[in-house]
């Protein structure tokens, strides 16, 4: 009797918590996204969802408003004095508080005038910008060449990034209130673009001499000349920016008086935050959730192509194996760029077909010998001679990071008789793993904004954790790589090319896929708008309203 | 009784030296660069040189331990974080508070319900009530509280919209928490108050004072509670220094600023004096968690005073404890 009663009671326990699971929206009853990829490419959610998109008989509201626009950001900036940028939210902080010199349009692959209006290369290592005259920051002074200069001498004094170091600053020359000659250690020709992120925020000098050019003072209270200004930072909770009033550009006043930045470290948390209301915006969520999201009528997900590539790269010095050039092709002719891609991203990226770059690179260059052709690869392996044990490779995933397409090369490798093991570890062991050049053949994770920075990890002149390109015609690579640094405009995306066909012929490194990240906001909003980095900022978001 | 308290608060400063040494050990050989993990794989060997020096990574070993443990013990410095840049211990006191709010919550909520359903459950024992009481602390205690709090967030601050889904700007916001984290705690209660309990209920003295004809009531709360009460105050106080330590799952699916998040985040970014900060902090707490908890013993079970302070009880003070434990 008494076994009964306890059954009977644990029965009800159980069906009681299956209501109370059951109780979840009846939409959302999720899909893998990989078994219903025809159509679903990230290209194609980027049209359907641009951040941009206005819906037929609505259109953005006008003018200001004392409303909040509540964000969900996946981490806490890290630090929000420009140069130590090194996350998201620092750097969609930053694009608030911060105006920078050229601003990038990622819908047009092209930087456009902000507080420059113009920029001209006097040669290859000097670049002539002219200012706006009427820029104030927050403290209301005026901006001029020298705030400019002081800026960019501070992304050179602290930065945490190579970039910064290609500014020859002794003969960085203030002309006038209005022009600065920027000089470059060595030739740059992609240095607008880069002026565009915000690790080259323009900030006020004066506020920067007054706290000491103490870096952590001033990025607890930065001066920039920005749409927001800091009203108040909750470490580890949330931080507010309040919209700067006297921001000079009257035309695109921010909508929204504050925007409220909550740090919420977990994807389904954020996620749920955005489902219950209590946040608008959800950013950097994972791609398992899109299915779900997407099935609410009121959520917006935008699936965006990152300017962050899944690259395939070998490490020949440390395996000498893959120094032989066909081996290499073996390999590379032996994956299925596409169901790599699949794999790695749930179906929502598209395959690349690059050695170096992504679809999402205006610098993205197509080349024909990466299409899979398994006969040959197998042909190639064979005619090595190289035994089972010299043609076995480690390589190292990310613990609590996507694996899929790990077993995926795995299991297309093992079909031309190449076996690979798989350890996985956290990121800063497979960092460091990487560091000590262990890894055989290994997925990273490439930041390709500055398509040039990418070419470095081919020049064996530089040392970097990847090895680089050794081989045949490595002069002719060196050659090409220098002409890629020095061509500006039209001429660099054939520069770039010619780097990035040499490294295709040569079977150097392939790339898998851009990197991609579902972002997702309330539906009545627009105005996400994505910079050099393909990060989301939302400076100008603004709420849809009914056409008149 | 004070030299008692003297002698165990200096006994914290070798267990301290130990927990430092262990921790700066163990992260300086474990796989993985601070400075490679700052500046991405990305970076030229000469920027994480130069980033070797920045963090003083290009000092020996033993010297960064020991000017680390000098700097604790005489300025009372944990460092200063690889990625705030901030003292250690200033983010520290700004994510401790939400830890200990939550954790003394919580702590309460399962004194409050745990203990009395765990005397109850012993007194109706092998009855209906015993039964659900039993399964529902089975249940409680078998569920992961990250699931249990995904799925209380679903329905009540989803689907019903009755309290928000994070953030702890309005009240509501510590509901769900505290729920989770409690009920962790009052199953605990439950379980460890009921077989203490049973095991009381059959002692001579407990059938002594029935036998004199004293009110139930006061045998319950005076000679049976009390005399269970030393594993439940061991069982609360170590659930109290857990919960002081940071409750990563729950801190997480809640997005709480709490010390459990910043240590995670420490150890995965390999931020090693955020990281060798928070777990000192929380050995430091928990040791001073520990002692108070001896200190409850003395008051629970007056015999214990004698070992702690080395004295014998006077005639009044036995003569007390021989009335509370019913014999006299």
């Amino acid at each position: 009797m008494r076994v009964k009663k306890v059954t009977a009671l644990l029965l009800a326990g159980a069906m009681c918590l299956s209501l109370l699971a059951g109780c979840g929206n009846s939409n959302t009853e999720t899909q893998t996204p990989a078994q219903d990829t025809a159509g679903e490419t990230g290209t194609e959610e980027k049209q359907e969802n641009a951040a941009t998109a206005v819906p037929e008989g609505k259109v953005p509201a006008t003018g200001t408003s004392d409303e909040t626009l509540k964000v969900a950001c996946d981490g806490e900036p890290t630090s929000i004095f420009p140069n130590y940028v090194t996350n998201k939210t620092s750097n969609r902080v930053d694009s608030c508080l911060f105006d920078t010199l050229v601003r990038w349009n990622d819908e047009e692959k092209k930087a456009y005038p902000s507080l420059a209006t113009e920029w001209n290369f006097i040669d290859d290592t000097h670049v002539e910008f002219t200012l706006r005259d009427d820029v104030y920051f927050s403290n209301g002074e005026l901006m001029t060449a020298n705030d400019v200069k002081a800026s960019l001498q501070a992304s050179f004094d602290y930065t945490l990034n190579h970039y910064s170091l290609m500014f020859d600053m002794e003969n960085t020359e203030v002309v006038d209130d209005t022009h600065i000659i920027v000089a470059l250690s060595r030739p740059y020709g992609n240095l607008p673009e880069i002026l565009g992120c915000t690790y080259y925020a323009i900030f006020s000098e004066k506020a920067f001499e007054e706290v000491g050019k103490d870096e952590t003072v001033f990025a607890m209270n930065p001066v920039g000349s920005g749409p927001y200004v800091l009203d108040s930072w909750q470490t580890g909770e949330k931080m507010t920016l309040v919209r700067n009033e006297n921001y000079w550009d009257k035309e695109n006043l921010p909508y929204y008086k504050y925007i409220e930045f909550s740090f919420i470290q977990d994807p389904v948390a954020r996620a749920t935050a955005l489902q219950s209301g209590d946040v608008q915006v959800a950013f950097n969520l994972s791609t398992n959730q899109v299915e779900e999201l997407k099935s609410h009528d009121n959520i917006t997900v935008n699936v965006y192509e990152q300017n962050v590539t899944l690259p395939i790269w070998f490490t020949p010095k440390a395996y000498p194996v893959l120094a032989d050039e066909n081996v290499r092709k073996a390999i590379l002719l032996s994956l299925d760029k596409e169901l790599l891609a699949q794999a790695a991203y749930a179906g929502f990226a598209e395959p690349s077909y690059s050695s170096v770059t992504g679809p999402a690179s205006p610098y993205y260059y197509e080349c024909e010998d990466y299409k899979q052709d398994v006969e040959t690869a197998k042909q190639l392996i064979a005619d090595s001679g190289y035994s089972a044990e010299e043609l076995t490779f480690t390589t190292y995933a990310v613990n609590g990071g996507a694996s899929a397409h790990y077993e995926v090369m795995k299991a297309q490798l093992a079909a031309i008789g190449v076996t690979l093991n798989i350890e996985t570890v956290d990121l800063v062991v497979m960092l460091q793993h990487s560091w000590n050049g262990e890894i055989a053949i290994g997925f990273g994770e490439n930041d390709t904004w500055d398509v040039g920075r990418m070419l470095e990890f081919a020049d064996s002149r530089i040392e970097t954790s990847w090895n680089a390109y050794i081989g045949e015609g490595e002069e002719e690579l060196h050659a090409l790589i220098d002409a890629a640094w020095a061509a500006s405009d039209e001429e660099r995306y054939d520069a770039y090319a010619k780097v990035q066909d040499f490294l295709a012929d040569h079977y150097a490194c392939s790339t898998v896929c851009d990197v991609v990240i579902p972002d997702a906001w309330s539906a009545d909003l627009t105005g996400v708008v994505y910079d050099a980095h393909c990060w989301p900022n939302i400076y100008n978001v603004r709420p849809l309203v009914a056409a008149e | 009784m004070a030299r008692y308290i003297i002698k165990r608060i200096l006994w914290i400063l070798p267990i301290l030296i130990g927990v430092i040494t262990i921790v700066f050990f163990i992260s300086a050989l474990a796989p993985g660069d601070p400075a490679a993990s700052l500046l991405g794989s990305t970076a030229t060997q000469e920027e994480i040189d130069a980033m070797h020096h920045t963090l003083g990574l290009d000092q020996p070993l033993i010297k960064r331990w020991f000017d680390y443990i000098v700097a604790v013990f005489t300025r009372f410095d944990f460092g200063t974080s690889y990625v705030t840049r901030q003292p250690v211990l200033n983010d520290i006191l700004v994510y401790f508070p939400v830890t200990v709010k939550l954790a003394l919550a919580a702590t309460l909520m399962g004194v409050v319900f745990g203990i009395p359903l765990g005397v109850l459950s012993a007194l109706k024992q092998y009855t209906w009530i015993d039964s659900v009481i039993l399964v529902m602390s089975v249940l409680f205690i078998s569920l992961p509280n990250f699931w249990l709090a995904m799925m209380l967030l679903k329905v009540f601050a989803v689907n019903l919209s009755w309290v928000p889904s994070f953030g702890l700007d309005r009240p509501a916001g510590w509901i769900l928490p505290i729920l989770c984290a409690g009920l962790q705690s009052m199953t605990q209660n439950i379980r460890i108050t009921r077989s203490s309990m049973l095991e009381v209920m059959r002692q001579d003295y407990i059938r002594t004072a029935r036998a004199k004809g004293q009110k139930e009531g006061k045998i319950v709360t005076k000679h049976m509670l009390r005399n269970a009460m030393i594993p439940v105050a061991t069982s609360i106080g170590s659930g109290l220094g857990n919960q002081l330590g940071g409750n990563m799952a729950l801190e997480s699916v809640f997005a709480l600023p709490g010390l459990g998040n910043y240590i995670v985040k420490a150890i995965t970014a390999i931020n090693t004096p955020a990281m060798l900060g928070g777990i000192l902090f929380v050995a430091i707490v928990f040791t001073l968690v520990n002692l108070c908890v001896d200190l409850s013993y003395v008051a629970i079970d007056p015999r214990l005073k004698t070992r702690v302070t080395g004295k014998k009880l006077s005639k009044k003070e036995m003569k007390k404890m021989l009335a509370e434990q019913g014999a006299v």
